[in-house]
């Protein structure tokens, strides 16, 4: 009686003789089942006047507008006076939380924020008071892998019409009162018998709720989802690999799960989407071929979950090079053309920035970290990046005023080795996967121009970033590091402008946003599980807010590059 | 936290590690709770005492974690609800000596920091009594009761 267990969710690093050569290049079609592509319907022009953010002061979407910027219009924070960012409140999320990688909304003069066991909270923005917590009844023992080893976290809530949405560790969907907190409807979303569970934010547009399910470590088999929003009746769903058993899914196999909220874009009417690795991990002899969709950017037509194009960005996988982190959309002009571009930043180091329209490469991908990986065998081999990425769930920045966007990156290698063991008479692959000792774990962080397709600056950041990135037209990009510095970079250039050591870990990006005119950032801090967790130093999981002369707290390294 | 709050946590934190590290002593303890029938299952818990956090009941799930084959070494995930909060904590380390059942506390994940212990006795086989002790939400007695000898749902 076990329960198989992925340390990390990468424990389990079963490898494979390796059949094929896997460059990092990738691969991307409008064919085959593709159809029904329409002409991208740029927003706006481009260039340091032509901002198409909105205008608001909340934060109301997971990456703040639709296009998934994460670029906040106000300036009341900017280049000479953040020196004088101060905190404002902070508030912690309950006793024994320790993982945060929660990206709050803010609506109104409210804050939402999950934690990682599923409560949901209303917090008053400006004073820090939690008004309500909805805590869901959750199994959080119920999944056969991932869930199983236990990595419980989070990644925050969507909001339409006066609800919100929320996804349950346990596969559940539910959707609760904006205002009250009250639970108003709960869909199962996936059998829990498959291992699936859930840790993505859902994205909700126009009266649907766009899901998907965790746990390609495992095998699950990936999937998005629309519901209705009103009901939370499902109304259509794209798998994204095949059934165990058919073309190359072996049994036990699959994979091509997603972890971050997808991006809709209301001019064309698609949905893009990451998705994850194939398995077996790393085990590549048992599953042929490129192994579509893992590893990919999907774009599907909102409607009907009908795919419009794809791009691969790691074929035939050995590594667990998800395309994980969440797709930014960006209006750009090339070569005197106008075009409507996407970003998206792979746990293989690259940062993609394809056409949204084709899914063609806008420019080659532009590495980020230390890039030296070979197929697996049965000696340690060193693969850089590890399979924690590169970059991970780490959502990028866009600066329409800078026309670049800004990349978290991992500099973690790590010896993987192949093992081959008789298991319940079958002979099975293993693996195992090792840091080296006195290796320090840093990361990058990364500015690129999606106009050029080149490096605009970058630093060496002490620690990996798994939290992403937050820019704002006051000249600002804010990002975290695992020591809890929270840092403010001059967008144009990279200057390091200001540091607040806040002592826990960034599993996210900051969130902006203003009541009364005064102009909050606010931090979401506690750590990121898949490479925090061993390292957690003072634990908790808080919020904090800073506005402009607010209470000065220490300053963090000084940082090289 | 305040200062006088977080330093008589941390005092609690140590004394009850001290306490679960003793509790063993004066014998050799034995890896492990013993075989897997009188453990492996998922349980409810009787709350008889909630700690300083207030807790309420929850649910505890005991297996055998596999990081690869061969590797099996047995486990548990404890859900402790409060009034408003689902707190996951997980087992690790686990060890007996007679009816004496011991583990460390992780928070966040199994390779998290340890952040307190659980020391209890096996009443009979599926049914334990035992102090759950950690920084956030104090000292927890509960009773341990399994309903399924399937880890899985």
């Amino acid at each position: 009686m076990r329960l198989k267990v992925l340390f990390l969710g990468l424990a389990v690093l079963a490898a494979a003789i390796v059949l094929a050569a896997c460059g990092g290049g990738g691969s991307s079609s409008t064919g085959g089942t593709a159809e029904g592509t329409e002409a991208a319907a740029g927003s706006g022009g481009n260039g340091p006047e032509a901002a198409s953010a909105p205008n608001i002061e909340d934060w109301p979407v997971f990456g703040r507008d639709r296009d998934n910027t994460r670029f906040a219009t106000q300036d009341e924070i900017d280049t000479g006076n953040v020196g004088e960012l101060g905190e404002a409140w902070s508030t912690g999320l309950g006793p024994d939380q320790y993982l945060m990688e929660s990206f709050p909304l803010v609506i109104g003069e409210n804050v939402y924020v999950t934690t990682s066991t599923d409560e949901v909270m209303q917090i008053n923005g400006k004073t820090g008071h939690i008004n309500w917590t909805y805590t869901p009844e959750v199994d959080f023992s119920q999944s056969t892998g991932v869930g199983g080893y236990g990595i419980t976290v989070n990644r925050g809530v969507a909001a339409e019409d006066g609800k919100l949405f929320v996804l349950t560790f346990d596969n559940k969907l539910q959707a609760i009162s904006e205002k009250t907190g009250e639970r108003l409807w709960s869909s199962q979303v996936e059998d829990p018998a498959t291992g699936a569970y859930e840790s993505m934010a859902p994205t909700a547009y126009d009266g649907k709720v766009y899901v998907g399910v965790s746990g390609s470590e495992d095998g699950v088999r990936g999937k998005l989802s629309a519901y209705d929003a009103k009901t939370g009746k499902e109304l259509w769903t794209f798998y994204t690999v095949p059934k165990q058993g058919e073309k190359w899914v072996p049994k036990g196999g699959g994979g091509g799960t997603i972890y971050m909220p997808p991006t809709v874009d209301a001019a064309t009417g698609t949905v893009y989407v990451g998705t994850g690795n194939p398995a077996p991990v790393l085990v590549g002899a048992k599953r042929p071929g490129k192994n579509l969709y893992t590893d990919s950017i999907l774009a599907l037509d909102a409607d009907t979950g009908k795919l419009k194009w794809y791009h691969q960005e790691q074929a035939h996988d050995l590594w667990d090079y998800d395309a994980e982190s969440p797709v930014v959309l960006f209006d750009v002009e090339i070569n005197g053309e106008k075009k409507r571009g996407l970003a998206e930043a792979g746990k293989n180091g690259l940062l993609f920035l394809l056409d949204a329209e084709t899914g063609e490469d806008l420019f080659p991908p532009v590495p980020f970290v230390k890039r030296a990986h070979t197929p697996p065998t049965t000696k340690p081999t060193l693969e850089c990046p590890g399979p924690v990425g590169g970059s991970q769930y780490s959502p990028l920045a866009y600066s329409p005023e800078t026309q670049a966007v800004y990349v978290s990156g991992i500099n973690l290698c790590m010896y993987l080795k192949v093992t081959y063991e008789n298991h319940n008479g079958e002979k099975q692959f293993a693996g195992d996967r090792v840091v080296p000792k006195d290796t320090p774990k840093t990361g990058t962080f990364t500015a690129v121009g999606v106009n050029t397709g080149k490096v605009l600056w970058k630093h060496s950041m002490p620690t990996p970033m798994d939290g992403g990135a937050t820019a704002s037209a006051g000249g600002l990009v804010f990002t975290g590091d695992q020591q809890g510095v929270l840092y403010a970079f001059d967008a144009t250039n990279g200057d390091d402008l200001w540091q607040a050591d806040l002592k826990l870990a960034f599993g996210t990006a900051p969130v902006i946003y203003s009541i009364d005119g005064t102009q909050y950032v606010l931090a979401t801090v506690g750590g990121a599980a898949l490479t925090a967790s061993e390292e957690l130093g003072e634990i908790g999981a808080r919020v904090i807010a800073f506005k402009l002369g607010g209470k000065k707290l220490p300053t963090g390294p000084e940082l090289k590059g | 936290m305040k200062r006088s709050t977080y330093c008589l946590g941390l005092l609690v934190l140590l004394l009850s590690l001290a306490v679960a590290g003793t509790a063993l002593a004066g014998g050799k303890a034995k890896e492990g709770w013993g075989s897997n029938g009188s453990f492996i299952g998922r349980y409810h818990v009787k709350v008889l005492s909630g700690g300083s956090a207030g807790v309420r009941g929850g649910e505890l799930t005991m297996f055998i974690q596999e990081e690869f084959p061969g590797s099996e070494e047995p486990a548990g995930i404890l859900k402790l609800r409060t009034k408003t909060n689902n707190d996951v904590v997980y087992l690790k380390e686990l060890k007996r000596r007679g009816q004496a059942r011991t583990a460390i506390v992780k928070g966040g994940s199994f390779l998290g920091p340890t952040i307190g212990s659980f020391k209890g006795t096996m009443v009979k086989a599926g049914k334990l009594r035992a102090t759950v002790t950690t920084r956030g939400l104090g000292t927890v007695k509960a009773v341990f009761t399994r309903y399924s000898k399937k880890p899985t749902p």
